[in-house]
């Protein structure tokens, strides 16, 4: 009985004769398939452009001004909440004064989408007003104020110098829901109001 | 063994032994890989070509035959990818031999001290022809170029036990085939 691996290399064993050398012609086909250089695969072309389109649309995500959710978490990574990134471009702020109050008036711009459709209250919670004469800053404190659809009016006791000009920097508001957390929405506003004597002082 | 990036570079003088010594042995793996002298012709051709334009690159531990050989086996290592390359989804496709490889065998067969009869060697090199791109490579490299287990997978850059496996398997259909074809006192 003979051994099938020797059948198998008796059967395919055979020599043939060739140029050792290299022929002229190849040498030159050979350099030209080479100057031309690789073209891209088909498969690379499929899968490097939207990736490379995924990854300019998301260093750009904060660029366009479009707000995001990130998760908050403990030094250990263990995830204890989220925070709602980048909404600068997403609510506008407008203040004015009069007879000691403060009022603002939220604009929220995207008011049919998360997180802004499910809330309830909200309130400047990271805030301070700069008196722009003579730099001093204080912070304060607002109360929660009721969504009205697509804008809330938020009034605080404020003590401002006559025809003095104010600048109110907020860097985070604070968005409540009934048996949610409350969540913390970052950005950065300015808003500059003036403390003119009312007619009635007057 | 060959392996990139040790041993000596490989220089001109030892690039032209190795043909000398190996260029038969190239080609006819790439007259098996191919089934036809002119594309045997143009691969051999192109794998040494690549290789020459890679000769700072490969490098062997010595001068010896077995560096030799394993710098064949390198090229021949280039001719399975190129092929691959080249053919890609015909890969699989039956291989048909040119009458001028067969006549190539017969005339060697002729020669050999003729223990196992040329019918059964016929259909053995048929039922290889027919296996699958890559279990027909594996025996090629492995039966037709003589390298090792290691040296099929160092130069198809497979795991060592995907080679093996293969190798099995392809016994295994040729063993197969051939008792069915009548020849079963193998």
């Amino acid at each position: 009985m003979i051994d099938i691996d020797e059948i198998i290399k008796e059967s395919l064993k055979f020599s043939s004769k060739t140029n050792k050398g290299l022929n002229d012609k190849m040498i030159s086909k050979y350099s030209e398939s080479t100057k031309k250089g690789k073209k891209i695969p088909k498969w690379a072309v499929v899968v490097i452009i939207p990736a490379v389109v995924a990854c300019i649309s998301a260093g750009t995500y904060i660029a366009v001004g479009k707000g995001f959710f990130r998760d908050k978490s403990t030094i250990t990574g263990t995830v204890i909440g989220q925070t709602y990134e980048n909404a600068t471009d997403e609510i506008e702020v407008a203040s004015n004064y009069s007879d000691g109050i403060l009022h603002i008036t939220l604009n929220l711009l995207k008011s049919n989408n998360v997180p802004y459709s499910a809330l309830d209250e909200i309130k400047p919670y990271d805030c301070k007003i700069t008196n722009l004469s003579d730099g001093t800053t204080e912070d304060i404190q607002f109360d929660y104020a009721a969504v009205n659809k697509n804008s809330v009016d938020i009034s605080v006791n404020f003590d401002a110098t006559e025809d003095t000009e104010y600048k109110l920097e907020i860097r985070s508001f604070l968005g409540s829901k009934k048996a949610e957390q409350p969540l913390e929405i970052n950005g950065k506003w300015e808003t500059v109001f003036k403390a003119e004597t009312s007619e009635f002082a007057k | 063994m060959y392996i990139e990036g040790q041993g000596k570079v490989v220089t001109v003088k030892q690039f032209e032994i190795l043909l000398e010594k190996y260029s038969d042995s190239i080609f006819g793996f790439c007259c098996h890989l191919t089934g036809s002298i002119d594309s045997a012709e143009d691969l051999y051709q192109y794998a040494i070509l690549k290789a020459f334009s890679m000769i700072q690159k490969i490098n062997c531990e010595d001068t010896d035959e077995n560096s030799y050989k394993s710098v064949r086996n390198y090229i021949i290592g280039i001719a399975v990818r190129l092929y691959k390359n080249e053919t890609k989804k015909k890969i699989n496709n039956i291989l048909v031999y040119d009458k001028e490889i067969i006549d190539s065998i017969k005339s060697e067969q002729d020669i050999e001290s003729d223990f196992i009869g040329n019918d059964i060697k016929s259909a053995v090199r048929q039922i290889v022809a027919n296996l699958s791109y890559k279990f027909r490579s594996v025996v090629y490299m492995f039966y037709f170029a003589d390298m090792s287990i290691d040296e099929i997978s160092c130069n198809l850059k497979i795991p060592k036990g995907t080679v093996k496996s293969r190798l099995n398997r392809a016994r295994a259909i040729i063993k197969k085939e051939m008792e069915e074809k009548g020849y079963d006192r193998y």
